[in-house]
């Protein structure tokens, strides 16, 4: 379920080369986001080169999530609570979306790391049991508010 | 100019069109009618460069096929029949999505002068999915307009192509989107509209082509494509033109071409 225990700063050292360049790329694939949100074929008319968004965003996800995972172990509810927290809030804009998904992700998992550490002292709770118990309440309460504006 | 020249597409193993010739030219509508399924849309898909077929196509003397997408998109929108829209966008980030794709990207009041040739002043902070289909419809044309906003340029004629546009809205609203056609083909652009409403098509359109039966049935004014004859064999059934309904019709039709 994942922790973030075993922290260091050598395993942060392996894990930034694949997740900085990811976090510097991203608004870079923003425009391309946004008009693929019209769907393929209108971000093709729209000038999108929509492969080359494709698998690049593909393999920024899969290189930041690998790192992460390999460091942090799987976490869940964090990845999908976040933007679409974000998205009520600031709008689904990616060139926003994008970095601000990547600062609140890493305030709510230190917040959930606090938590994970403190109710069962001196033992430390695995940190994806935080995120799930807090996590789905949230994720189910946005789904069943604004399922009409999300388009879910 | 956008000429297609001997264009046949295959979906599968089925030729949807075979040896298609189609012209259309800036400063004109040009309308595709037909039957369900004759390729109207497959014919616009290729025009765009969505479909690869096989044949010349051209767009102001470029070849469709070859260029890049981010070059067309300077020349040309493309308002599809449906848009889906994942995420809140709110109906002024839709707009200047397309806003940013084309060459006015620089000007921040064409969304709100867009927004406002639709009809929709005012709806920019409104939740587009909020919106009925007609008005998430005009939002979208309201976007295709942003990117081609203006109808010409050093470059040459901008195009509208346009898949069923008036297919979800109401008389009145049919009316403005063609008076935006008009208006645009009048300023020097280029419009080619799918079309079903063969009334508006003859209101409208300068020039008429006829799909059916794998290719063109006919191509010229609307006077000379949309005959008694031609529309019959194209639509499987017997169909006369300028021949008033029955007395227990009903047909509201526009008295002029400038209703809005």
């Amino acid at each position: 379920m994942g922790s973030l225990g075993g922290a260091s700063w050598q395993k942060i050292a392996l894990a930034a080369p694949l997740i900085l360049p990811v976090l510097l790329l991203s608004p870079m694939l923003a425009r391309g986001l946004n008009m693929l949100a019209l769907g393929e074929a209108s971000a093709l008319h729209a000038g999108v080169e929509v492969e080359q968004i494709k698998t690049l965003t593909i393999l920024c996800v899969a290189a930041a999530t690998g790192a992460a995972v390999a460091v942090a172990g799987g976490i869940g509810f964090i990845g999908i609570v976040v933007p679409h927290l974000l998205r009520l809030a600031v709008g689904p804009d990616h060139r926003f979306l994008l970095p601000n998904a990547a600062l609140l992700g890493a305030i709510l998992l230190v917040g959930a790391d606090i938590i994970a550490r403190l109710v069962v002292m001196p033992a430390e709770l695995p940190i994806g049991i935080v995120t799930a118990v807090l996590g789905a309440p949230v994720f189910l309460y946005i789904l069943l508010r604004s399922r009409g504006i999300l388009d879910l | 100019m956008l000429t297609a020249t001997n264009l046949t597409i295959h979906i599968g193993q089925r030729a949807i069109l075979t040896a298609v010739d189609f012209q259309a030219r800036a400063g004109a509508i040009t309308a595709i009618v037909g039957p369900n399924g004759c390729g109207k849309t497959t014919l616009m898909r290729a025009l765009t460069g969505e479909v690869a077929g096989v044949g010349d196509l051209s767009l102001n003397g470029v070849s469709v096929n070859g260029a890049r997408p981010a070059r067309l998109a300077a020349m040309r929108a493309v308002l599809p029949q449906a848009t889906p829209l994942a995420f809140p966008f709110l109906v002024g980030e839709v707009v200047r999505l397309g806003l940013s794709s084309g060459l006015s990207a620089g000007d921040p009041q064409v969304a709100s002068q867009a927004l406002a040739a639709v009809g929709l002043n005012g709806f920019a902070n409104r939740f587009y999915q909020e919106l009925s289909g007609g008005e998430q419809q005009r939002v979208q044309l309201a976007r295709v307009l942003a990117q081609v906003w203006m109808p010409a340029g050093p470059d040459g004629p901008r195009w509208l192509l346009l898949d069923e546009p008036v297919a979800s809205l109401d008389i009145g609203h049919q009316l403005m989107v063609m008076n935006i056609a008009r208006a645009y083909a009048d300023a020097g652009g280029g419009v080619v509209a799918v079309m079903h409403d063969l009334n508006l098509t003859a209101m409208f359109a300068d020039t008429v082509t006829l799909l059916g039966e794998g290719g063109v049935l006919g191509s010229g004014r609307p006077s000379d494509v949309l005959t008694d004859a031609l529309l019959s064999r194209a639509y499987h059934c017997a169909l006369a033109v300028n021949t008033p309904p029955a007395d227990r019709n009903l047909c509201p039709r526009p008295t002029r071409a400038t209703a809005a």
